[in-house]
C-alpha cells in the first residue's frame, strides 16, 4: 500500500483544485458513456463509487422520506441545538404551536425551548419547569432519555401529553430531540380503567362477601382443574387460606384419590362439552361423621365462546338424604298399605289440570297407563254418566269451592262392561287467598259392599214381609184367644137365658088364656063363683110378677151378653190397630227400585 | 410437450438509487407482461454484497443479467426502452 508523502499547505492548495477537476471530468465522462442510466461503478478491486447525481438523489430522497415520516407522525417533534434553541420542527409541532398560541406562528424555529418552559405560568407550570430541567440533563449528557407526563388542559377539553427528550447523538452534547405525544386517550382509558378496576374490585368484594355468607361451597376452576377461587365456608372446611388453595387441584389438596380423580375428570368434561354437570358424592366430616353432598359444575364462557373457567357449587344434602330415605320408606309403606287395601291415590293440580294416578288407580278403573291422558277429563271419561257421575261432579265442585269435604260414590264402567262402585275422598289445598290449587284423594272399590247392601236391602224386604205375615198370625191367635174368652161368657149368658126361657111360666099364661076362653060366656060368674075361677085373678097377678122378674133376669143376661159382644168388637178393633204396620220410608233410585224388585 | 422455458434474471442495484429503482420497476413490468408465471428475479445490492458483484464481473449498477435460458446476456441501464430490452434478451417472439 502506497502512502502519500506529506505535502506542504501550499502544495496541497495547488493539488486539491486539480484533483477536483479530475474528479468532475471523470464523473462527466462516465455520465456520457452510460447516458445517465448508471448509479454506481466499481473497479476491479470491488470498490464501488456512487455517482454524484445518485448521491444527490439519495440524499434528497432520504431527507424527503424522513421529513415525510416526521410529518406523518402525530407527535410534536422539535430538534434543539445544544443551547435549547429550536432548529427544526415537524408539521404537528407547528400546527399545535399555532393552535395553542404557545409560540407565535412561524416563530417556533429559533426560539429557546428551555426559556419557553422556564417562563411557563399557570397550573401546569411546575411540569414545564421539570421538563426544562430534564431537557437540560439530556443536553448535558447526564440522561439518555427524559420522559415526563403532564396535563395540558384546554378550556373545553382535558388533555395530557408525554414529553420525551433524547440526545441527538451519542457522541457528546450536540442537541436533543423533543417529542410531545398526546396521551389523552391513554390517560382517559387509564382513568376509565381505574374506575372500572374500582368497580370490578367492589363487585368482586360484593360477590365474595355474598358467596361467603352462604353455607354452600362456591368455587372456580381453571382449565387445568386447579382452584381459582373458593368462598369462605370451603376455605374454613379445609382450613386453608385462599392463597394456599389457588393453583392447586383436588388431589393436591388432600382429597381422597378416587374422589379427586372423579371430580377432576368431571371438571375437564365441562370444559370439553361446554355443558353443566351435576353429581352427588358421599363424604366424611373431619369428626368422622358420614355425610352427603351434591354439586354442580357450570361453564363460564369467554368473549370468543370458549370455556374460560368452570364455576362450581356444593351443597350439603345429608339432612335431605335422611329425609328422602324416611320419605321413601314412608312412601313404600304407604304404597304397600294402599296396594294391600286396594286403595288408589290421585293428585290433581287444579291450575294446570294435571291429574296423577298411582298404579292402584289404574287397576280400580280398569285402564292402562297408556290410555290415560292425565287430566280431569280422563277421570270423567271413566265415570259412568249413566248413573251418578253428575252427583260426583257436584261433590267435586263443592269441595273445590270449599263448601264441604270431597266425599262421593260413583260407578265406573270397565272396558269389559263390568260396573264397579268407587268411593272417593279428597282434601283440597288452597292458599290463604284465592282458589284451590291442588286436590289429593283416595279411591277404593266398594262394589262388593254395594252388592252386599243390595242383598241386605232385599233380605230386609223379605224380613219385613215375613214379619208382616208373622204379625198377622199372632194377631189372629190373640184375637181368637181373647174372643174365645168372651165367647165363653156369651155362651154362659145365652145358656142362662135359654134356661130361663125354657123354665119360663109363660106357658101358664097360655093355660089361663085357654081357661078364660072356655068361660068366655060366663066369665063373670066363673071369676067370682067358680072355685077355680075365683083364684084366676090372684094367679094372674102372681104370674105377672113372676114374668116381670123373669124378664128382668133375662134383660140382665142380655145386657151381659151385649157387653160381651161389645168386648169382642173392642178386641177385634184393638188387634186391627196392632195389625197396622207403621210405614217405612226408603229413598231409592228408580233403577234401584227396579233392581230390588 | 412444448413447454416454454423459465427465465431467471439477476438484477444488480445500488440500494434505492434512482436508476436502480427504475430498472427494477421496468424489469418487473416487463416480466409481468411477457413472462407471466415463468420468470424469477434475484436482486443483488452491491452496497451490501460487493464481492458478489465483483465475482460476477459487474462494474456498474443497475445491470441486468439473464442467467437462463442460455445464452447468458447482460444489459446495463434502466431498461426503459422495452423493445430494445426484449430484443437484447431474445424475447421479441414472446412480445409478438
Amino acid at each position: 500500500m502506497n502512502s502519500l508523502a506529506p505535502l506542504s499547505p501550499a502544495e496541497a492548495n495547488a493539488e486539491i483544485p486539480a484533483l477536483i477537476k479530475t474528479l468532475l471530468d471523470t464523473e462527466r465522462r462516465l455520465e456520457e458513456l452510460t447516458a445517465g442510466e448508471i448509479d454506481t461503478v466499481s473497479d476491479y478491486d470491488g470498490r464501488t463509487f456512487t455517482l454524484r447525481h445518485a448521491q444527490e438523489q439519495q440524499r434528497f430522497t432520504e431527507t424527503a422520506k424522513q421529513t415525510a415520516i416526521l410529518n406523518a407522525l402525530p407527535a410534536h417533534i422539535a430538534l434543539l441545538d445544544g443551547q435549547g434553541l429550536i432548529v427544526s420542527v415537524n408539521d404537528s409541532w407547528s400546527r399545535f404551536a399555532r393552535a395553542n398560541y404557545l409560540l407565535s406562528p412561524g416563530a417556533a424555529m429559533g426560539q429557546n425551548y428551555l426559556a419557553v418552559c422556564d417562563n411557563a405560568r399557570g397550573p401546569d407550570s411546575s411540569e414545564a419547569r421539570a421538563a426544562a430541567a430534564g431537557i437540560r440533563a439530556v443536553l448535558a449528557g447526564e440522561l439518555k432519555s427524559f420522559p415526563i407526563e403532564y396535563p395540558c388542559h384546554a378550556p373545553n377539553e382535558q388533555r395530557w401529553f408525554l414529553m420525551t427528550a433524547t440526545p441527538l447523538s451519542d457522541q457528546g452534547p450536540s442537541g436533543a430531540v423533543v417529542m410531545h405525544v398526546n396521551i389523552t386517550e391513554r390517560k382517559l382509558a387509564e382513568k376509565a380503567l381505574l374506575e372500572l378496576a374500582l368497580k370490578t374490585e367492589r363487585r368482586e368484594r360484593m360477590l365474595s362477601t355474598m358467596l361467603s355468607s352462604i353455607s354452600d361451597f362456591a368455587y372456580i376452576f381453571d382449565t387445568k382443574g386447579c382452584f381459582l377461587f373458593a368462598n369462605e365456608p370451603l376455605l374454613k372446611l379445609w382450613g386453608k387460606s385462599l392463597e394456599a388453595l389457588v393453583g392447586r387441584n383436588f388431589s393436591e389438596l388432600g382429597c381422597p384419590a378416587e374422589l379427586a380423580a372423579k371430580l377432576q375428570w368431571e371438571v375437564q368434561e365441562v370444559f370439553a362439552t361446554r355443558k353443566s354437570l351435576t353429581g352427588e358424592t358421599p363424604y366424611t366430616t373431619p369428626t368422622g361423621e358420614p355425610g352427603f353432598s351434591e354439586y354442580i359444575f357450570s361453564p363460564a364462557f369467554a368473549a370468543d365462546g370458549s370455556v374460560d373457567f368452570v364455576a362450581g357449587c356444593t351443597r350439603d344434602i345429608s339432612e335431605r338424604k335422611k329425609t328422602e330415605a324416611l320419605l321413601l320408606e314412608s312412601q313404600q309403606r304407604l304404597a304397600l298399605a294402599t296396594q294391600s287395601a286396594h286403595i288408589g291415590i290421585w293428585d290433581l293440580d287444579v291450575a294446570a289440570n294435571v291429574l296423577v294416578w298411582n298404579a292402584q288407580m289404574f287397576e280400580l278403573y280398569g285402564v292402562g297407563v297408556d290410555n290415560f291422558s292425565g287430566a280431569y277429563d280422563a277421570w270423567k271419561k271413566r265415570a259412568s254418566p249413566r248413573w251418578d257421575r253428575a252427583r260426583a261432579e257436584e261433590d267435586f265442585a263443592s269441595a273445590l269451592k270449599g263448601e264441604r269435604d270431597f266425599h262421593s260414590e260413583f260407578r265406573v264402567v270397565w272396558q269389559n262392561s263390568d260396573v264397579h262402585h268407587i268411593e272417593a275422598h279428597g282434601i283440597v289445598q288452597r292458599p290463604a287467598i284465592g282458589p284451590a290449587t291442588r286436590m289429593i284423594g283416595v279411591n277404593w272399590d266398594i262394589t262388593e259392599r254395594k252388592h252386599a247392601e243390595i242383598e241386605l236391602e232385599k233380605t230386609h224386604g223379605k224380613l219385613l214381609e215375613a214379619s208382616r205375615h208373622a204379625g198377622m198370625a199372632e194377631v189372629a191367635t190373640e184375637v181368637l184367644h181373647n174372643v174365645g174368652n168372651v165367647l165363653n161368657s156369651v155362651n154362659v149368658a145365652s145358656t142362662c137365658v135359654a134356661e130361663s126361657i125354657r123354665k119360663s111360666k109363660s106357658a101358664d099364661l097360655t093355660k089361663i088364656s085357654e081357661l078364660l076362653s072356655e068361660h068366655s060366656t060366663d066369665i063373670g060368674e066363673f071369676l067370682t063363683s067358680d072355685p077355680h075361677g075365683k083364684h084366676v085373678a090372684a094367679y094372674i097377678a102372681e104370674l105377672a110378677a113372676h114374668l116381670n122378674d123373669e124378664q128382668a133376669s133375662m134383660l140382665n143376661e142380655l145386657a151381659g151378653l151385649q157387653k160381651n159382644v161389645e168386648h169382642i168388637k173392642a178386641i177385634v178393633r184393638m188387634q186391627q190397630n196392632f195389625a197396622k204396620v207403621p210405614a217405612i220410608r226408603e229413598w231409592v233410585q228408580p233403577v234401584d227400585y227396579w233392581t230390588m224388585r | 410437450m412444448n413447454r416454454k422455458p423459465k427465465f431467471k434474471f439477476r438484477l444488480y442495484v445500488a440500494d434505492n438509487t434512482p436508476n436502480s429503482m427504475h430498472a427494477l420497476a421496468n424489469l418487473t413490468a416487463l416480466c409481468r407482461t411477457h413472462l407471466a408465471d415463468r420468470h424469477e428475479i434475484e436482486i443483488i445490492d452491491v452496497y451490501k454484497d460487493p464481492k458478489r458483484a465483483l465475482a460476477d464481473g459487474i462494474f456498474m449498477t443497475p445491470t441486468l443479467v439473464k442467467c437462463s435460458p442460455l445464452p447468458r446476456q447482460q444489459i446495463v441501464g434502466t431498461l426503459f426502452q422495452s423493445q430494445i430490452v426484449l430484443h437484447a434478451l431474445g424475447l421479441e417472439d414472446t412480445a409478438a
